[in-house]
């Protein structure tokens, strides 16, 4: 099985940090990863992005090609990612930067309410994008919560490990709470075909 | 023993160097008035002579010291065996044991790069930072630190490097790292380490040129300046990893190769590689090889087994002249016999090419049955794995060579491949550099894909090449 997950949004949210613990988890479930990080001058503030394969198996080319799961946190990348993504692919999208009405039909969207949870939390949305993460891990099940949560207090043990543990946590929770968001058409609720098996996960 | 010291007195400048330098004042001023209006030197006890050699460095074209005869080198040995018993052979293989804990890590290319040249024992670093290289200088400014080694961020590239061949000679495991502007400003350096044989590891982080070009995107355009950007072309290794755990190994191997052969070691990379991160596993043990030094044995070739000559470091009493001009094997100037320049430029070359069979090392990929053979180096060897699996899924008899030894260029192998395969494909993120070098070994089509846009190369480009036709 390979994995193809793309992190994208603007400059200073994180993305970088998100995609270097999902794979630094999925590398202690003795997964290969490759990863990588957009780079360069012109990212800062602008549109960046981070991509992490995951594969039970030796991985050929290293970049994205078709991306599987798709974090999409600005606008901007929304419109640059969602248009040509793969109608199988599973795309994160948080409300609070991305807007639920400009959305194309047919995507299989996931509305993760990632700032408004960090903000109700911890008083900022410093931490919206660890909330994300949990989300995604939960949903996803592409690594184990509790690699997450150790490479959370052993690589980045002088980043506040406690108050990012906390809200991986919280990010977790989201895919067990009811589905309340108004957002989700609750009788065709993604979230919850996920959880039963009646939507396949890729 | 007795060296001829001869004065052309047509040429003498007067300008009293070599009754400076000379360390035994065998000169001194004559009683005659030469026609540049000053007195002409001449030699006055010449049986105190040592042979060093100063006066003849040190003036401007007058003095020249007499190349030795061999019998006059027997004597000198075992002039020298003597006053070196106490000294010890040292050198060869050995294992060391990783710096790291063994184990599974994540990291970039360029952070594989720090960790191996620590862990085969390099001590030395001297850079100056440059995009895409600079985690290399970072790395090395704080690890170094810790296992006791010496780090310097020098003026420029070309202090870098010569840096890095001045703390070889003090006896440590040098490297440095750069790009492809940088690079260039080291051919002179690295023309000296061929000359002088001096061991070092230098690493190129390509990306998009010529000149400052796109600084932070990747490219392969210093395939051919890798090998002939110095003067003097004498046969160089380089290498191409395509993988972060390939990049450990091979930084491993750089230094290997270096000390066994007394030759600067090219390692590639480019913009993508030294920022993917990768798992990669760190063994226990490492196979390391440090050079060889014999005392009183001849520092430089040409050597009878084409092997590379013994190297003493600094402080171990070994009278040897370190030079970029053609000399003997002791380091001797002899920059007008046409004998000594081409042994020596000889040795050089096949001091490598002797070990052709052993530099050889290649990927290959479904090519007991290929039509058409991909060659690929470094990163585009991902893609170009992609494609060909791909398009054998699809039933396109295609199959893969990615040597990870660049050069000397693994010509036996892709000429006994040409026996077989009709066609020889070449994608690269350049103009076409390598298709010339592998056209050049073959009769067969070979056929150029070039991609110099500053970004790896879409597999699904390479496939629709492998299938369609079209590029």
């Amino acid at each position: 099985m390979q994995k193809e997950i793309i992190f994208s949004g603007k400059g200073g949210q994180g993305l970088g940090v998100m995609g270097r613990i999902l794979a630094m988890a999925a590398v202690l479930d003795g997964k290969e990863v490759a990863s990588s990080v957009s780079y360069g001058g012109e990212v800062t503030g602008g549109l960046s992005q981070s991509e992490v394969i995951i594969s039970d198996e030796k991985i050929d080319f290293p970049a994205v090609l078709n991306p599987d799961i798709l974090i999409l946190l600005s606008q901007e990348s929304y419109d640059k990612f969602a248009p040509g993504t793969d109608r199988k692919a599973l795309l994160f999208c948080d409300p609070s930067f991305v807007n639920p009405g400009q959305t194309s039909e047919g995507l299989r969207i996931l509305w993760v309410p990632a700032a408004e949870k960090a903000v109700g939390s911890f008083g900022r949305n410093q931490f919206a994008n660890i909330v994300m993460l949990g989300a995604v891990v939960a949903i996803t099940q592409i690594v184990r919560p509790e690699s997450v949560i150790q490479v959370i207090i052993e690589e980045f043990e002088r980043k506040n490990p406690e108050l990012n543990e906390q809200a991986f946590g919280i990010g977790l929770q989201i895919e067990r709470q009811p589905c309340d968001y108004h957002l989700c058409d609750s009788a065709n609720c993604l979230k919850a075909r996920l959880r039963s098996g009646e939507a396949p996960l890729s | 023993m007795q060296h001829r010291i001869s004065i052309d007195h047509l040429l003498c400048r007067g300008c009293n160097l070599c009754l400076e330098v000379c360390p035994k004042e065998i000169f001194q001023d004559s009683a005659v008035i030469g026609s540049g209006g000053f007195r002409l030197k001449q030699v006055v006890s010449p049986e105190k002579c040592t042979g060093c050699g100063l006066c003849e460095l040190c003036c401007p074209g007058a003095i020249s010291l007499d190349c030795l005869p061999d019998e006059v080198f027997a004597t000198i040995l075992a002039g020298r065996e003597s006053r070196r018993t106490q000294s010890q052979s040292r050198g060869g293989w050995k294992e060391v044991k990783s710096l790291l804990q063994p184990g599974r890590y994540f990291m970039t290319g360029n952070d594989a790069i720090v960790e191996a040249a620590l862990a085969v024992g390099c001590r030395f670093f001297s850079g100056y930072p440059i995009t895409p290289a600079n985690e290399i200088l970072e790395g090395m400014a704080r690890r170094l630190k810790e296992v006791g080694g010496k780090f310097i961020q020098a003026e420029d590239e070309i202090a870098s490097i010569f840096m890095v061949l001045g703390a070889s000679w003090a006896g440590l495991k040098a490297l440095t790292a750069t790009a492809g502007p940088g690079f260039a400003l080291m051919q002179e350096g690295l023309s000296l380490a061929d000359m002088a044989e001096v061991p070092c590891v230098v690493i190129n982080v390509q990306r998009a040129g010529p000149s400052t070009g796109q600084a932070t995107r990747p490219a392969a355009m210093d395939m051919r300046e890798a090998r002939y950007g110095s003067h003097g072309g004498v046969e160089r290794i380089v290498l191409y990893p395509e993988s972060v755990q390939e990049v450990l190994d091979l930084t491993i191997e750089a230094f290997n190769m270096a000390e066994r052969f007394r030759t600067p070691v090219i390692l590639l990379s480019d913009g993508y590689l030294s920022h993917l991160s990768e798992k990669v596993e760190l063994s226990e043990h490492i196979r390391v090889y440090d050079r060889i030094y014999v005392p009183g044995k001849p520092a430089f070739g040409p050597t009878p087994d084409f092997s590379a000559p013994s190297m003493p470091r600094f402080g171990d009493g070994e009278n040897v002249g370190v030079t970029g001009s053609t000399h003997d094997r002791f380091g001797k100037r002899a920059t007008a016999d046409p004998s000594v320049q081409e042994s020596l430029v000889f040795h050089l070359d096949r001091k490598i090419l002797e070990h052709r069979e052993e530099l050889t090392d290649c990927e290959e990929l479904f090519l007991e049955d290929a039509e058409t053979a991909v060659v690929a180096f470094g990163t585009v060897g991902r893609s170009a794995k992609w494609a060909v699996k791909e398009a054998r899924r699809l039933g396109k008899p295609v199959g893969l060579l990615r040597p990870r030894i660049v050069y000397p260029f693994p010509s036996l192998r892709v000429r006994e491949l040409a026996g077989a395969v009709r066609k020889f494909v070449v994608p690269e993120m350049n103009q076409g550099q390598m298709f010339h070098v592998v056209s050049e070994k073959v009769s067969r089509e070979v056929v150029s894909l070039p991609q110099p846009n500053g970004q790896i190369i879409d597999p699904r480009r390479i496939l629709r090449y492998l299938i369609e036709g079209v590029w």
